[in-house]
């Protein structure tokens, strides 16, 4: 990299200093996951008006896929935490190959996980959960509250992507009240489990998708930074450019 | 669009060769930080990780690689160039600098620079 590329990047790098952004813009430029937060309950008003922003999410024939579930009581995040840690752990010996008492075996395995969950096993999740397994990582971070996402199975088209629209209002709209939010792919990991089927009373059609932790922030971790800047192909008047 | 070839399709990079995958790069200026840790608490990765007590704490950057490392043997994950210690840091002492790259099927294809949002107004 030349001198002048790498100044460049530096230059990239700096927060924006352009203070033109209306609310909406706002809010959605400075959300920040948060991965610490006080211990101060939510009210639960402040809770439900939320969830009424994820009720009013676009969804594929309006067909609204999605169910939630609050948790409040430190004792049964405690315990999901707990359990998902399990299920790394039991992961664990055949994802690390490399420290693996499986030699080989956990090799064929990890490499043959990998092959057909390219998504699941992509690098972050699969390196999160080994290092869920060893304890180094939390899954909930401590919140006071826990939404988990339902989805409706027989949902129209892509009834995941509607999920994602019904989970980003509630983010947002959380934010927006100055409350700190971290999206939870892990839960997933409980979405087969009987024990926590039954407990948490999830029944077909419904499967357990996303979880979304909710609280105060420690510290101030909402703000703009800086992102990939991607290639958009443009068409317009018979032509083709690319924007970045 | 920039493709990928058919033998980077089938080929699984292993995550602990550097070759095959390279996290992102961040610096902190430790004349700026003030040792708060937030930025620790802010990394899902574990990537900034605090080093000794009291007055000679500092914060440190973890290159292991990941997971089950030949290295290392412990389990890391990777710096995703997140920017949330950036977020966090009141002290202007932190920032990611370059993505996260990964090669054969996970290839980034026309990966852009870090850039901070844009109003396009001028
Ligand atoms: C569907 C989904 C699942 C996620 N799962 C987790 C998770 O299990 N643990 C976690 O700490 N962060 C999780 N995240 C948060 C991402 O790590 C985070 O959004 C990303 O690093 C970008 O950082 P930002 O949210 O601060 O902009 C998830 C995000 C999404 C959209
Ligand atoms: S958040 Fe900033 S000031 Fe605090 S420890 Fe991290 S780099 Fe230092
Ligand atoms: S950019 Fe994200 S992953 Fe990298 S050190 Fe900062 S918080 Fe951690």
């Amino acid at each position: 990299m030349s001198a002048m590329e790498e100044k460049e990047l530096e230059k990239g790098a700096e927060p924006s200093v352009d203070d033109d952004w209306n609310p909406v813009e706002k809010v959605i430029l400075e959300r920040r996951s948060v991965r610490y937060y006080k211990p101060k309950q939510v009210p639960e008003n402040l809770v439900r008006r939320i969830l009424e922003a994820g009720r009013f999410a676009p969804s594929a024939g309006n067909y609204q896929p999605w169910r939630f579930i609050v948790i409040r009581d430190r004792d049964i995040i405690d315990a999901m935490e707990r359990d998902i840690r399990m299920m790394c752990k039991m992961l664990k010996p055949i994802l690390a190959w490399e420290s693996s008492p499986l030699g080989p075996v956990a090799k064929l395995m990890s490499k043959t996980l990998t092959w057909f969950l390219p998504n699941k096993l992509h690098h972050e999740p699969y390196g999160a959960i080994n290092a869920i397994a060893d304890g180094e990582v939390g899954v909930f971070h401590g919140p006071p509250t826990l939404i988990l996402l339902l989805m409706d199975k027989r949902g129209a088209g892509k009834p995941q992507v509607d999920l994602g629209c019904c989970g980003q209002n509630i983010v947002l709209t959380a934010h927006s009240h100055g409350l700190g939010t971290c999206w939870v792919g892990f839960v997933e990991l409980l979405r087969q489990n009987p024990i926590w089927k039954k407990r948490l009373g999830i029944e077909y059609p419904y499967e357990l998708c996303e979880g979304i932790s909710l609280g105060y922030p420690v510290g101030k971790p909402d703000g703009m930074i800086a992102r990939e800047a991607y290639h958009t192909r443009w068409f317009e008047n018979g032509t083709m450019k690319v924007v970045v | 669009m920039a493709l990928i070839s058919f033998r980077d399709k089938m080929r699984i990079p292993s995550y602990d060769n550097s070759d095959h995958c390279m996290m992102a790069e961040v610096s902190i200026d430790h004349d700026k930080c003030d040792r708060c840790g937030l930025c620790v608490k802010a990394c899902l990765p574990k990537v900034i990780y605090m080093e000794g007590k009291g007055k000679d704490r500092k914060v440190l950057i973890n290159r292991n690689r990941p997971t089950g490392g030949r290295e290392t043997g412990e389990a890391n994950c990777y710096c995703v160039a997140c920017n949330d210690c950036m977020a966090i840091c009141e002290q202007g002492a932190i920032k990611a600098v370059t993505s996260a790259d990964y090669l054969y099927r996970y290839k980034q294809v026309l990966r852009g620079e870090l850039t901070p949002p844009r109003t396009f107004n001028d």
